[in-house]
C-alpha cells in the first residue's frame, strides 16, 4: 500500500521533487564550502598555537550541541527565513568536523617527517603543499565527509524556515503520518549522503591541483548560479507561509489566488510547510514573511500575554485576539473563516449510527463502552480531556494515551472506539468516522484567520478587503474535503484552493 | 670549515646541561664521525650545525660565518640531512623525494631527472625505482634513497644522524661501504653521529668520542685505538681489541643455538676476529668447544657481545 502511494506521489509530484533534491543539494553543497574555507585555513593558521586551536575546538563543540531548531529560531529575527538561516545554521555544525579533523590530520604527522621537511630548508608555504596538507589529507577528507553526511541531515531542518530542501516530504509525512512522503524523503536524502559521501572520497585521490581546480570550478559554478538567481528572481512584494500541513498550505494558496487576481501588479510568494508556529511568528514581527493563517485560540494561548481565561464564544476570542495582538505587537488579525479547528471528540460513524450518537453530551448513554485513545497533550491539559470529563460528568471505560499520528489508525483497527481529534483532520473522511458536537461549548474555538503585519497593511490597504473575502467562508465539510484531497488523495494544494475559489464564485475561472 | 667556539646547550626542562663547552672544528672533506653512549650530546651537536637546535651560548661558524647570521633557509637547502628513521616523505615518489631540495633550489626537470638518475646508479638501485612510492622499498634501500637524498643537490655538508641504526646488519654492512665510497667520490664534508664503535672506527677520518655533553678525546682511528686518552675511551673501544679475545667469551656470555651433527668452521679457542671474517660473508657460522659441540653464531650475538662489553663500563 505504501509503495502505491509512493508511486503515486512520485508521478503527481516528481517535478516539486527534483526540485526539493535540487534545493537539498544546493544547501547542503553550499554550506560545506562555505564551512571548508572557514574551518580548513583556520586549522592551518592555528596547526602552532596549540592553545588557541583547543579554545577554538571547544567553540565549535558547543556550536554542536545548541539544538538545531534553537538556531533556526534564534537566526530569524536576525537573518529572516529561507536559504540564508538554513546555511548559516549548517554551517556552525559542519566547521567542528572539518576543523578538527584538519587540526589533528596536520598536528599528528611524523615528527621526523617535519624535521625532515625543516632541514632540508623547505619554505613554510612549500612545506604546507608539499608534506603537511597531502599527508592530512585522508584525515580532512573524512571530516568532510561527516560533515557533508552530517549537513544532509540536518539540512531536513531547513523546510521548517522555508528552505526548501527534501525535509518538506520528511517533516509532512511525520506531522501527518503519511509514511509514504517520509520514505521519499529519507530515502532520496540517504541517497544523497551516499552519493556526496562517495564523490568526496573520489576527489582525494587526485592531485592537490586537481582538488584546487574542482574546488574553484564549483565555488564559480555556485555563484553564477546565485548570481543568476538574483537576478532572474522576480521581485517579490509579499511573502505568505503557513505552518506544516496540508490545511495551512490550501489556505495561503487561496490567498495568494486572491491577491494576485485583485492586484495583477504584485508578486506573491508563498512558503509552505514552514516549521511550528513559533517560527512564523517571529518571521512575521522580523517582517521575514508579511501573511500567514493563525488560530485564534493559538494567538490567546501562545502568541499574546493575557491573564483572562480562555472564552468559549468564538467571537468575544477573536475580538479579544485582534484586539491583543494589535496592542502588543502591532500586528493586524483579519476577519475569520467559518471554521473552527478545535479539539473533538472522534467516534467512528457505525459506532455513532448504532447508538444514536450526535453531541458529545449523548456519550453518557454508552460511556461504560467507550475506550479512548487519547494524544498525551489532549490527556493532561486542562481545556483536555481532564476538562471535558469533568463538564459533561463522562466517565469512560478505559483511556490510553498514544502518539497523536497513530490514534487514527488505532480507532480504525477497532482497537479503541474514541479518540480525540481536530475537527478539520482529512483522517476523519479518510476512515469514515465523526466528530461528535461539542454541544456544551466546552472546548476553547480555533478559528482560521490572516494574521498580518501592520506595515504590509499601512502599505496597501486594499488587501485586506481582499482577504476578507474569506471571512465566513468555508465549513468543516469543506476544509476536511480539502485536507482529504490533499493529504490523503496528493492533489495539489493549488488545484484544490483554486478549485474551491471558483465553485464558491470567489474568483472567475481563467 | 665548521667550527663550534665554547658552544653550551641547556634544555630548558632538564636539570642537566646537554653540552658543556663544545670546542670542535672540522676540516672541508673530511668524514667526521661523532661517537658515544646515549645522552652523551652527539646529535644534539649534529643538530646545531643547522639550527634544529639552538645552542644556548657560543658560536658555531661555517667557513668562518657564524651560522646565525646566514639565511636559515638558504643555508639549509644547501646541507644534506640523513635521519635516523630515514624519514622518506610518503606522499611522494622517490624521484621526487630526492629532488625535494633541488626542486627548492629551482633547478630545471631536466637537471633533476638527470641527478636522480645518477645517484640511483651510483648506490645501485635499478632507475625504475624513481617512479615507486617508498612503501614500496625494503628498509635497505629506502635508507639508500635518505641518503642520496641527502647528496642531491650537491651540498658541501652532508649531516648524518644514526643513519644506519635501524637496519639489519647486512644493510648496515652494505650501506657503511656505500657511504665509504660516495664520501671518496664526492669529496663532500659527512658528518655522522652513531653510536656503535665499530661503524665509528670503520667509516671515519677523524673521530670524535663525546660523554656526558663533553669531549672525551678527538683524533685519527689510529691515534684512538693506540693512544686511548683514559679510561672511558679505552673502555668503549675495548671491544675493538678483539685479537685476543676468544669465541669462547661469547658462547659463555649469552645463550647461542646449540646444534648437532654438523661440520664446525671455526674452534672456540678461535679469536673473535676470525668470527667476524666469517660472518661479513654468512649468516652464521657454527663454532665447537674442546667436546665437540656445535654453536650456531650470529651476527647479533657478536653484536650483543660487543654492545655489553664496549657500552662505556669502565
Amino acid at each position: 500500500m505504501v509503495v502505491n502511494s509512493i508511486i503515486h506521489i512520485l508521478q503527481t509530484q516528481g517535478n516539486d521533487i527534483l526540485n526539493s533534491i535540487g534545493q537539498h543539494i544546493t544547501i547542503s553543497l553550499v554550506s560545506l564550502l562555505i564551512a571548508a574555507v572557514i574551518a580548513i585555513p583556520l586549522a592551518i593558521v592555528l596547526m602552532k598555537h596549540k592553545k588557541i586551536a583547543e579554545v577554538i575546538l571547544q567553540i565549535t563543540s558547543v556550536l554542536q550541541t545548541i539544538p538545531s531548531l534553537a538556531l533556526l529560531g534564534i537566526l530569524i529575527p536576525i537573518v529572516g527565513i529561507g536559504t540564508v538561516p538554513s546555511v548559516i545554521a549548517l554551517v556552525l555544525y559542519a566547521v567542528m568536523p572539518i576543523f578538527q579533523n584538519t587540526y589533528s590530520g596536520l598536528t599528528t604527522i611524523d615528527s621526523n617527517l617535519e624535521e625532515a621537511a625543516e632541514a632540508f630548508g623547505l619554505s613554510r608555504s612549500k612545506k604546507l603543499v608539499k608534506i603537511e596538507i597531502p599527508l592530512a589529507m585522508p584525515m580532512i577528507i573524512s571530516g568532510l565527509r561527516i560533515a557533508m553526511v552530517m549537513i544532509i541531515g540536518t539540512a531536513t531542518l531547513a523546510a521548517l524556515i522555508g528552505a526548501g530542501g527534501l525535509g518538506t516530504y520528511i517533516l509532512l509525512g511525520i506531522e501527518t503520518n503519511n509514511n509514504a512522503l517520509l520514505i521519499i524523503g529519507a530515502v532520496f536524502s540517504a541517497i544523497l549522503a551516499l552519493i556526496f559521501s562517495a564523490l568526496i572520497k573520489g576527489i582525494s585521490k587526485l592531485s592537490l591541483k586537481k582538488i584546487g581546480i574542482i574546488f574553484m570550478a564549483v565555488i564559480v559554478l555556485m555563484g553564477g548560479y546565485f548570481g543568476y538567481k538574483t537576478v532572474e528572481k522576480p521581485q517579490v512584494s509579499i511573502t505568505i507561509a503557513g505552518k506544516m500541513g496540508s490545511e495551512p498550505e490550501i489556505l495561503i494558496n487561496m490567498y495568494k489566488d486572491l491577491i494576485e487576481n485583485d492586484h495583477p501588479n504584485m508578486k506573491v510568494s508563498i512558503k509552505p510547510n514552514f516549521g511550528g508556529t513559533s517560527f512564523l511568528y517571529k518571521a512575521l514581527k522580523s517582517n521575514s514573511i508579511d501573511i500567514y493563517p493563525e488560530f485564534t485560540g493559538t494567538v490567546l494561548e501562545s502568541l499574546v500575554k493575557t491573564n483572562k481565561d480562555a472564552s468559549h464564544d468564538p467571537k468575544a476570542t477573536y475580538n479579544l485576539a485582534k484586539k491583543l495582538l494589535k496592542e502588543q505587537e502591532n500586528l493586524d488579525y483579519l476577519k475569520p473563516m467559518k471554521y473552527e479547528n478545535g479539539y473533538a471528540l472522534v467516534v467512528k460513524k457505525s459506532f455513532a449510527k448504532k447508538y444514536n450518537l450526535k453531541t458529545v453530551s449523548d456519550l453518557i448513554k454508552v460511556e461504560n463502552k467507550i475506550h479512548a485513545g487519547f494524544d498525551p497533550d489532549f490527556y493532561q491539559l486542562k481545556d483536555g480531556y481532564p476538562g471535558i470529563s469533568k463538564a459533561y460528568n463522562l466517565e469512560f471505560a478505559s483511556t490510553k494515551t498514544m502518539e497523536s499520528s497513530i490514534r487514527y489508525k488505532a480507532i480504525a483497527n477497532n482497537k479503541v472506539n474514541l479518540v480525540d481529534g481536530y475537527t478539520t483532520d482529512p483522517q476523519i473522511e479518510e476512515y469514515d468516522l465523526v466528530a461528535l458536537k461539542d454541544n456544551k461549548e466546552f472546548f476553547p474555538p480555533y478559528q482560521g484567520a490572516p494574521l498580518v503585519s501592520e506595515k504590509l497593511i499601512t502599505e496597501y490597504p486594499e488587501l485586506k478587503a481582499t482577504l476578507n473575502k474569506l471571512a465566513g467562508k468555508i465549513s468543516v465539510e469543506d476544509m476536511q474535503k480539502m485536507n482529504y484531497q490533499v493529504a490523503v488523495k496528493h492533489e495539489k494544494a493549488s488545484k484544490v484552493a483554486h478549485d474551491y475559489l471558483v465553485s464558491h464564485n470567489l474568483l472567475r475561472e481563467k | 670549515m665548521i667550527e663550534f667556539k665554547n658552544v653550551y646547550k641547556k634544555y630548558d626542562n632538564n636539570e642537566n646541561i646537554a653540552i658543556k663547552g663544545l670546542n670542535l672544528q672540522i676540516n672541508d672533506g673530511d668524514f667526521f664521525v661523532l661517537v658515544g653512549p646515549s645522552g652523551s650530546g652527539k646529535t644534539t651537536t649534529l643538530k646545531m650545525i643547522n639550527r634544529l637546535i639552538k645552542q644556548t651560548s657560543g658560536e658555531i661558524l661555517i667557513d668562518d660565518e657564524n651560522i646565525e647570521n646566514l639565511n636559515l633557509q638558504e643555508m639549509r637547502l644547501n646541507m644534506g640531512y640523513v635521519l635516523q628513521n630515514i624519514a622518506l616523505f610518503p606522499n611522494m615518489t622517490i624521484e621526487e623525494n630526492i629532488t625535494i631540495q633541488p626542486e627548492s633550489l629551482k633547478w630545471t626537470k631536466e637537471r633533476r631527472h638527470k641527478v636522480v638518475m645518477d645517484l640511483l646508479d651510483k648506490v645501485g638501485l635499478p632507475r625504475e625505482y624513481a617512479k615507486r612510492f617508498p612503501r614500496e622499498l625494503s628498509g635497505g634501500e629506502q635508507q639508500r634513497v635518505g641518503i642520496i637524498r641527502a647528496l642531491a643537490s650537491n651540498p658541501k655538508i652532508v649531516l648524518m644522524d644514526e643513519p644506519f641504526s635501524a637496519l639489519d646488519p647486512i644493510s648496515r654492512n652494505q650501506l657503511q661501504e656505500l657511504v665509504l665510497k660516495l664520501h671518496q667520490e664526492m669529496k663532500m664534508t659527512f658528518i655522522f653521529v652513531t653510536h656503535d664503535m665499530n661503524e665509528a672506527l670503520r667509516l671515519g677520518n677523524t673521530i670524535a668520542i663525546m660523554r656526558t655533553g663533553h669531549l672525551e678525546q678527538i683524533g685519527t682511528r689510529d691515534e684512538i685505538i693506540h693512544n686511548p686518552k683514559n679510561n672511558f675511551v679505552n673502555g668503549f673501544f675495548k671491544n675493538q681489541h678483539n685479537d685476543d679475545k676468544k669465541i669462547k667469551l661469547i658462547v659463555d656470555s649469552q645463550d647461542c643455538q646449540q646444534i648437532d651433527h654438523q661440520v664446525a668452521d671455526l674452534n672456540e679457542e678461535n679469536n673473535i676476529s676470525d668470527l667476524a671474517q666469517i660472518l661479513r660473508d654468512k649468516k652464521f657460522a657454527l663454532v665447537e668447544n674442546s667436546e665437540g659441540k656445535v654453536w650456531k653464531l650470529t651476527i647479533q650475538n657478536l653484536l650483543n657481545y660487543l654492545a655489553r662489553d664496549g657500552d662505556g663500563r669502565e
